[in-house]
């Protein structure tokens, strides 16, 4: 009975990537301190995607909408700690809005980025769901609302800097002091921890298990006396508040935010991180994400214009060899073996 | 006589297919009712009308005295207390069989009270209990896709006594089993009762002689019969409609 909430397989994948980003830095590779900062901060993307898609099945493909809801907050608070913003005084805005001088504060600011995609996705979730769209339609329609959320930020270029986004924003500060380098990376180590960590006790719980309930068989859980629109609802609010913390994150430690951050581009690029790494665990999230991006990375510095191509071809592998991704596929071994330990024993 | 279900007058109409016609049927608490009948005869449509699958067309449907008619399948189960075993094992395929019963258990079974809830002791300990009760206790750490057929079947049939519910409602346990298999099935059925209300369908006559006490026979959305199974196989009506194909019935009950 020991194996029913947890997986015990990932546990040491999971020791392994700690200890791996725990270290890095000490390297004083500041380079490429600074590329995997970033990608903790989409492995806390990759987390949010994973309970929503991995665990309770609903595969959305608009999800860098929550992300970039947090972004486009937090980068309105810190372009206008001087004053009126660059790009909104190019457009003319000659007074500072009421809200604007309210996410001046860079805590209003984050507390706002996380909590606004929270309440979108409830209540998108909880209009969605309880008129029991589901499936391939809630796919399509999360697609739709990242197309129109990304042509809306475009558009409003006096407010969000439109197709060029919004730049030159301050980095991560503490109580006032900006980070350097190293301090920046551990503050958001410990914050991509703390959300695994997190994400990992919520979806042991019975939460989680009900959540795969869902995934697995959705009308049969509700013969069981639970309203599967109530749990998609919540699984997707506090998925949008952990994409919109990422985001928050994302604005000061990448120095700006554009459009494409936000959109439909973005959104598969998560999803093809957790097809890579396998979902359903978070440990395959996290695999996903440094894996895919540091491979595009390396990709892109060798063959220049056709790295996307490589890489492309590379996915492609993955998916068709191992379906489950690549924790899926650990997780099978380990599964194994233990089932052969298991019926020895009678 | 304690009524625990009563239908009044309960229609159904599919397309313009009428699958019950004013049906009146009901079971007292604590009985163990077979329904048996031909295929299309309206027994999976009623099971379906009573945990809120399909919504009636005409008439009411009483649990405890409470109206429950059109009513959701989750308030059905969680407000009133009726479980349901499916037609063909209904399962969540990829998850352990701890799990499926863990599931089943009718613990926190809403978003704020499952938030970082671990599975109590005790519901281990009554999973654990229901392991072994239907045979599967070596294999409580298998994936429901990976059991045989008949394993699953009882899996779903240990789902419900996770549940305890009120009214049991089993659609066909037996179906695609062995002889052998059935036997048992027969026998954890006996098991279960004990203050809970069974409603079983079922086209296996072998079965039906080995459980039933009471027999309600159905044919083309209405009751033809209703009694002991000893006078109900000796209806001459009963045997016309369905007893005489009754072999044919259970044949395709095999691929259902």
């Amino acid at each position: 009975m020991k194996r029913l909430f947890s997986v015990e397989a990932n546990k040491w994948t999971d020791a392994a990537l700690f200890l791996f980003f725990g270290i890095f830095p000490l390297f004083g590779l500041q380079f490429y301190t600074q590329l995997f900062e970033k990608y903790l901060i989409f492995m806390i993307f990759a987390f949010s995607l994973d309970i929503l898609w991995g665990y309770a099945g609903l595969m959305d493909l608009g999800h860098a909408v929550l992300f970039g809801i947090g972004g486009y907050i937090m980068a309105l608070g810190l372009s206008a700690q001087g004053g009126i913003p660059d790009f909104m005084a190019r457009c003319g805005v000659t007074q500072m809005p009421q809200w604007l001088k309210f996410l001046c504060a860079p805590g209003a600011a984050a507390a706002l980025g996380i909590i606004m995609p929270a309440i979108m996705a409830w209540l998108l979730g909880k209009f969605l769901f309880s008129s029991k769209v589901g499936g391939v339609f809630f796919s399509v329609i999360t697609l739709a609302i990242a197309q129109v959320f990304s042509l809306f930020i475009q558009s409003q270029q006096k407010y969000t800097g439109g197709f060029n986004g919004i730049c030159g924003l301050p980095g991560l500060s503490l109580f006032g002091a900006e980070l350097d380098l190293n301090q920046s990376y551990y503050a958001v180590f410990a914050a991509s921890a703390l959300i695994f960590i997190f994400c990992r006790a919520l979806m042991g719980s019975r939460f989680g298990l009900i959540l795969q309930g869902i995934r697995e068989n959705e009308m049969r859980l509700e013969f069981l006396g639970y309203d599967p629109a109530d749990f998609k609802a919540a699984v997707f609010a506090l998925s949008g508040a952990i994409a919109g913390f990422a985001g928050v994150l994302y604005a000061p430690v990448n120095g700006m935010i554009a459009p494409n951050d936000v959109g439909m581009e973005f959104s598969t690029a998560a999803i093809v991180w957790l097809a890579v790494g396998g979902k359903g665990n978070l440990t395959g999230a996290a695999i996903g994400t440094m894996l895919v991006n540091i491979i595009g990375n390396a990709l892109s510095e060798q063959f220049g214009p056709f790295w996307q191509l490589l890489l492309g071809l590379a996915i492609l592998a993955v998916v068709f060899f191992v379906p489950d991704g690549i924790s899926g596929g650990l997780l099978r071994i380990f599964e194994g073996k233990r089932e052969k330990a298991a019926d020895g024993h009678g | 006589m304690d009524e625990i279900l009563r239908t009044e007058g309960l229609s159904v109409c599919f397309g313009g297919f009428w699958a019950l016609r004013g049906m009146d049927f009901s079971v007292r608490r604590g009985e163990l009712r077979v329904i048996i009948g031909p295929n299309g005869a309206g027994k999976t449509t009623l099971m379906d009308l009573i945990t809120g699958r399909t919504k009636p067309t005409e008439g009411r449907i009483f649990f405890e005295g409470h109206d429950i008619t059109g009513k959701n399948p989750h308030e059905i189960s969680s407000l009133y207390g009726i479980g349901r075993k499916f037609q063909g094992p209904n399962l969540f395929e990829n998850m352990t069989a701890a799990e499926n019963l863990l599931l089943a258990e009718p613990a926190e079974r809403t978003v704020f009270s499952s938030l970082f809830r671990g599975a109590s002791a005790d519901s281990l300990k009554r999973a654990g209990a229901v392991l072994q009760k239907i045979g599967l206790d070596g294999k409580k750490s298998r994936r429901a896709c990976e059991l045989s057929h008949g394993e699953r079947q009882w899996l779903e049939i240990g789902m419900l006594m996770m549940q305890k519910p009120k009214l049991m409602i089993l659609d066909e346990p037996t179906a695609g089993m062995t002889e052998d298999e059935t036997f048992r099935t027969g026998v954890m059925i006996r098991q279960l009762l004990g203050g809970q209300t069974v409603i079983i369908v079922e086209h296996d006559m072998k079965f039906v002689r080995q459980i039933a006490e009471k027999v309600t026979v159905f044919h083309m959305g209405h009751i033809l019969a209703e009694g002991p199974i000893n006078v109900i196989e000796n209806n001459p009506e009963v045997v016309r409609v369905y007893l005489k194909s009754g072999s044919e019935g259970e044949e395709k009950s095999a691929f259902s």
